[in-house]
C-alpha cells in the first residue's frame, strides 16, 4: 500500500505530551494518519506506544497537545469523534455476562451500525466464532476474546482502528485471518495504526511506520526512507532499522 | 512458613504507616475500631442483656448465634470446595518435600490463627451478652477455630465426592427444588401477611395459616430446636457461660480438646486434594479480584445464560444499550439475590406482623389514635424504603466497580458520559426501587399506612435510590481505590471508608435536604401568602419537592459523567 492521494488525514497528533508524575511517557509527539493507511507504531517497551493509542482513544484525558479524528477535536467532541474510531487493547476484557454476539449487538446499538444482523453474521463466520456466539465473555480464552474484539471493532464501521498488538494469543490460523481482515479493512479507506512488537508482521503489513523511543518520535516514514535515514543496506528488515532507531537495550525504562 | 508470613505481614504494616496518609487512615480506622469497643465496653457496664423472655436468655443467644455461624460456614465451604491456595503459591508449596498431613496442618493453623487474631472484637460483643467476660473471652475465640476446621473439613469432603457425577445431579436438582421452594414459602407468607387487611381477596386459609404460624413461633418448638440443633457445641457454649475460672477449667480443657483433636483428625483426612486445589485457584482468584472491585456483592458471582434473550427495557439508542448491559448483568448474575431479598423482605415484614400482631392495623387496635396510627405505619413505610436501599445497592452493586477491568473500553465508546453515567445506573436503579415497592405494597396491606402516602414513597424511590447511588459511584470515580477482603491494610480501608462515608452523606443529605428545603419553602408560601384547598397545598409541595430533586439528580448526572470523562486509569490501584 502506498500513500493515499487524499491529502485530508483521518488523524492528526499535534504535539502530545503525557506524564505519570515525574515519569514521562509521551513528549511532543506529532504525526497524521490518511484513509487508508495502515500506520506500524513500534518501540520498546515502555517507549510510550500505549499511552499514545489511549490518548487517541480518548481513553486518558490530553494533558498536552491536540488530538483530531475525522476532523474532530477528542478533547472537545470526544464522543463525537469516538463514532469514527475503534479500538483494540492488547489483552481485551470482553463483559462476562454478555454472549459473543451479544457483544456484537451492543457495539451496533453504541454505534448505531445499521443492518447489524446480516454483518454479525459474517463476523462470526470470518472471525470463526460461529461455536462460540452463545458463550459468555468470561468463558473465552485470550485468543477468542482477541478475535471478538476485532469482530467489534470491524462491526462499528470506523474510519480509524487502533490495534494495540492484534496478535497476540492467536493460534495460527487466527493470525492469517486477523492479518487478512486488517489488509481488507484498510484496502476498504480505514486507516489503521498497528501497534505491535511483531516486527515481521509490521513490516509485511505497515505501509508506513512510526518509531517512538522515551516518549519521543525517532522515526516516520518508510521503510525505504528508513533505510536511507539510518544508513542501512537497502534490503535490510525492520529490527535492523528497528536496533538503529532505538539504540538503546529494550525495557531498560519503565512508563 | 508460618514464621515467614508473619513477618512479611509485619513489613507490610510498618511501610504503609510511614506514609502520612496511610498514618492517617490508620489513625481513623484505629479511633473508629476503639470508639465502637468503648460502647460495646460501656453497654456491657450497664449490665448486658438481662431480660426473662425465653429469646433474649444469654444461652439461647449464645446458641443461636453460634448454630447460624457453623450453619453459614459449613455451606459456605461445600460451595468453595477443596482447599483455597493463591495461585502464586501454588506451585511453590506443592513441590515441597512435606507430607500430605503436614501440609494440611499447616493450613489448618494458619485459617485456625486467622480466625482466632479476629475473634477478641466478637468475643468483646459477646461478653455484653452473657455478662460473664472471661469464659466468653475465652471461648469465642475457641469456637470461631473450631467452626473454621469444621468449614475445612467440610471443604474437604465436598471436594472428595466431587467427582461423582450422580452426586453433582442430585445437587442440581436440591438447588431447583429449593429456588421454588422459596419462592412458593414467599408467596405464602405474603398471602398470611395480607389476609387480615384484604380478608376478602384471599382464600380462608390464608388467615388460618397466619394464625397457625403465630402460634407455632410463640410455643417452645423454636426454641427446642435450637437446644438440640447447638448440641454439638455444648463446650464452648458452657465455657462461655462459666461465672468465673474455677467453673470454667472443665469447659476450658473440653474446648481445647476438642479443637486439637478435630485439627489432627481433619489433617488426618485421606483427600487428594491437589488437583481440585490447582483448579480451584484461578478462580477462586478471579473471585477474590471481583470481591475487590464490587466488594461482597451479587455482582461478584458468575454469571449464567439462560433461555430467554435480555430485554431491551430502555431502549435502543446508545444510552439504552449502555443499561441493557447492566440489565443483563443483574439478570444473569442476580436472579438469587434479588429472589431472596424480597424473600427476606417479606420474612421481616412477616415477622414485624408476628411480634405487633394486629396492634398496627387501626380496626383492631383501640388503645391508640387513628392518627397515631396512620403517622406509625407511614413512618415504617419510610423506614423501610430507607433501610432498603441501604441494604440492596449494597448488595446489588452493578455499577463502575464491577467495570473497572472494562473502564478502557467504555471511555472509548461514542456515548457522552453523562448517559454512560446514567445508563450504567439506570438498572440497577430499576430494580431495587421494584423490589421495594413490592414490599411497600405488602407493607400497606398489613400496617395503617395511607395509600397516598405508600403511592408517594413508591413515587419518589427511584429518584432517592438514584441519587444514592450516583453519589456513591461519583465518589467512587473521584477516588478509586480497590480493597480485597483479606489483604493487608485493613486498619487504613476502615479509616479512609468512614472518610468516605461521611462526604457520601453529607452529599446525599444537602441533594434531598434541598429538595424538603424546597417542599417546605413552597409550603410556608402558599400558606401565608394565599389560600389554597389542602389537596392543592398537598399537590403543590410534593410537585416542588419532586421537580427539586429531578434537577438535582440531572445535576447529579452531569457531575457524575464530569467524573466518568476525568476518571484517570492510572490512579486505579489497590490500596
Amino acid at each position: 500500500m502506498t500513500e493515499s492521494s487524499s491529502p485530508k488525514p483521518v488523524l492528526t497528533v499535534e504535539g502530545l505530551r503525557r506524564t505519570y508524575g515525574e515519569s514521562v511517557a509521551v513528549d511532543g509527539l506529532s504525526f497524521r494518519v490518511n484513509p487508508g493507511e495502515i500506520l506500524g507504531l513500534v518501540g520498546p517497551n515502555g517507549a510510550g506506544k500505549t499511552t499514545t493509542l489511549r490518548s487517541i482513544a480518548g481513553i486518558l484525558p490530553i494533558q498536552e497537545g491536540r488530538i483530531t479524528v475525522a476532523g474532530l477535536d477528542i478533547d472537545i467532541e470526544g464522543h463525537r469523534a469516538r463514532q469514527h474510531l475503534a479500538w483494540v487493547p492488547d489483552d481485551p476484557q470482553p463483559f462476562d455476562s454478555l454472549t459473543v454476539e451479544e457483544h456484537l449487538e451492543l457495539v451496533a446499538g453504541l454505534y448505531g451500525t445499521t443492518d447489524w444482523k446480516r454483518r454479525r453474521e459474517d463476523l462470526l463466520e470470518s472471525f470463526s466464532l460461529k461455536d462460540k456466539r452463545r458463550a459468555l465473555g468470561g468463558e473465552l480464552s485470550r485468543g477468542m476474546r482477541q478475535k471478538l474484539a476485532l469482530a467489534s471493532a470491524w462491526l462499528s464501521e470506523p474510519k480509524l482502528v487502533l490495534l494495540d498488538e492484534p496478535l497476540s494469543g492467536l493460534d495460527p490460523r487466527g493470525i492469517r485471518t486477523a492479518r487478512q481482515a486488517i489488509q481488507d479493512i484498510a484496502a476498504s479507506g480505514v486507516a489503521v495504526i498497528l501497534s505491535s512488537h511483531l516486527l515481521e508482521l509490521v513490516e509485511q503489513l505497515a505501509s508506513r511506520l512510526l518509531i517512538i523511543d522515551y516518549g519521543k518520535k525517532t522515526f516516520e516514514g518508510t521503510l525505504e526512507e528508513a533505510h536511507t535515514g539510518f544508513e542501512i543496506p537497502m534490503g535490510s528488515s525492520l529490527e535492523d532499522v528497528f536496533f538503529a532507531a532505538t539504540r538503546h537495550e529494550a525495557g531498560d525504562k519503565p512508563g | 512458613m508460618m514464621v515467614l508470613e508473619l513477618r512479611g505481614y509485619g513489613r507490610g504494616l510498618a511501610r504503609r504507616l510511614k506514609t502520612p496518609k496511610g498514618a492517617l487512615f490508620a489513625f481513623l480506622g484505629g479511633s473508629l475500631l476503639g470508639l465502637w469497643i468503648f460502647i460495646l465496653a460501656s453497654d456491657k457496664a450497664r449490665g448486658g442483656l438481662d431480660s426473662t423472655s425465653s429469646f433474649a436468655k444469654p444461652e439461647f443467644v449464645l446458641r443461636c448465634a453460634g448454630l447460624a455461624m457453623f450453619l453459614l460456614v459449613a455451606i459456605s465451604a461445600i460451595m468453595t470446595r477443596g482447599i483455597n491456595i493463591p495461585p502464586g503459591k501454588l506451585d511453590r508449596v506443592f513441590s515441597l518435600p512435606i507430607s500430605r498431613s503436614d501440609f494440611l496442618r499447616y493450613r489448618l493453623w494458619c485459617v485456625v490463627g486467622r480466625t482466632m487474631a479476629g475473634a477478641p472484637l466478637l468475643a468483646l460483643l459477646a461478653t455484653t451478652k452473657t455478662g460473664h467476660p472471661l469464659g466468653t473471652l475465652l471461648a469465642v475465640p475457641l469456637f470461631l477455630g473450631f467452626v473454621s476446621v469444621v468449614g475445612f473439613f467440610c471443604s474437604l469432603l465436598a471436594a472428595a465426592i466431587e467427582g461423582s457425577r450422580s452426586f453433582a445431579a442430585m445437587m442440581q436438582r436440591l438447588r431447583q427444588l429449593g429456588k421454588y421452594a422459596i419462592v412458593g414459602i414467599a408467596i405464602l407468607l405474603v398471602m398470611a401477611l395480607l389476609s387480615t387487611k384484604l380478608p376478602d381477596l384471599l382464600p380462608q386459609w390464608s388467615a388460618e395459616l397466619q394464625l397457625y404460624l403465630r402460634e407455632m413461633i410463640t410455643a417452645q418448638t423454636l426454641e427446642q430446636l435450637v437446644y438440640a440443633g447447638s448440641r454439638p457445641l455444648e463446650p464452648f457454649v458452657r465455657l462461655a457461660l462459666a461465672p468465673g475460672l474455677a467453673q470454667s477449667g472443665l469447659f476450658l480443657a473440653a474446648s481445647l480438646g476438642t479443637l486439637l483433636l478435630s485439627v489432627e483428625l481433619v489433617s488426618r483426612t485421606p483427600v487428594d486434594f491437589r488437583e481440585l486445589a490447582i483448579e480451584g485457584a484461578s478462580s477462586a482468584a478471579k473471585r477474590i479480584r471481583s470481591v475487590g472491585r464490587v466488594g461482597r456483592a451479587a455482582s461478584a458471582g458468575k454469571a449464567r445464560v439462560g433461555l430467554w434473550a435480555v430485554p431491551h427495557l430502555f431502549g435502543r439508542g446508545p444510552m439504552g444499550a449502555v443499561a441493557w448491559r447492566k440489565v443483563a448483568a443483574i439478570w444473569r448474575k442476580s436472579r438469587g439475590f434479588l429472589g431472596i431479598s424480597l424473600f427476606l423482605g417479606c420474612f421481616l415484614l412477616f415477622a414485624i406482623r408476628m411480634l405487633f400482631g394486629d396492634a398496627l392495623l387501626v380496626s383492631d387496635n383501640f388503645e391508640a389514635s387513628a392518627e397515631e396510627l396512620i403517622l406509625s405505619g407511614n413512618l415504617g413505610g419510610c423506614v423501610l424504603s430507607l433501610l432498603g436501599t441501604l441494604y440492596l445497592t449494597n448488595g446489588l452493586r452493578f455499577d463502575f466497580r464491577e467495570d473497572l477491568e472494562q473502564l478502557d473500553i467504555l471511555r472509548a465508546w461514542p456515548v457522552a458520559a453523562w448517559r454512560i453515567f446514567v445508563g450504567s445506573l439506570l438498572p440497577q436503579v430499576a430494580a431495587i426501587s421494584g423490589i421495594l415497592s413490592v414490599l411497600l405494597l405488602i407493607w400497606f396491606g398489613i400496617s395503617a399506612a395511607t395509600g397516598s402516602a405508600i403511592c408517594g414513597l413508591i413515587f419518589a424511590l427511584p429518584q432517592v435510590v438514584f441519587a444514592w447511588v450516583a453519589v456513591d459511584n461519583i465518589a467512587f470515580l473521584f477516588w478509586p481505590v480497590r480493597f480485597i477482603p483479606g489483604q493487608s491494610g485493613q486498619l487504613q480501608h476502615i479509616g479512609r471508608g468512614l472518610l468516605l462515608s461521611l462526604a457520601r452523606i453529607t452529599f446525599f443529605l444537602l441533594t434531598f435536604g434541598a429538595s424538603l428545603a424546597s417542599a417546605g419553602g413552597t409550603w410556608w408560601a402558599l400558606v401565608h401568602f394565599g389560600d389554597p384547598s389542602d389537596a392543592a397545598l398537598i399537590g403543590w409541595v410534593v410537585l416542588v419537592g419532586y421537580c427539586v430533586l429531578l434537577a438535582a439528580n440531572a445535576g447529579l448526572a452531569l457531575l457524575g459523567g464530569f467524573a466518568f470523562s476525568s476518571f484517570d486509569p492510572v490512579r486505579d490501584r489497590a490500596l
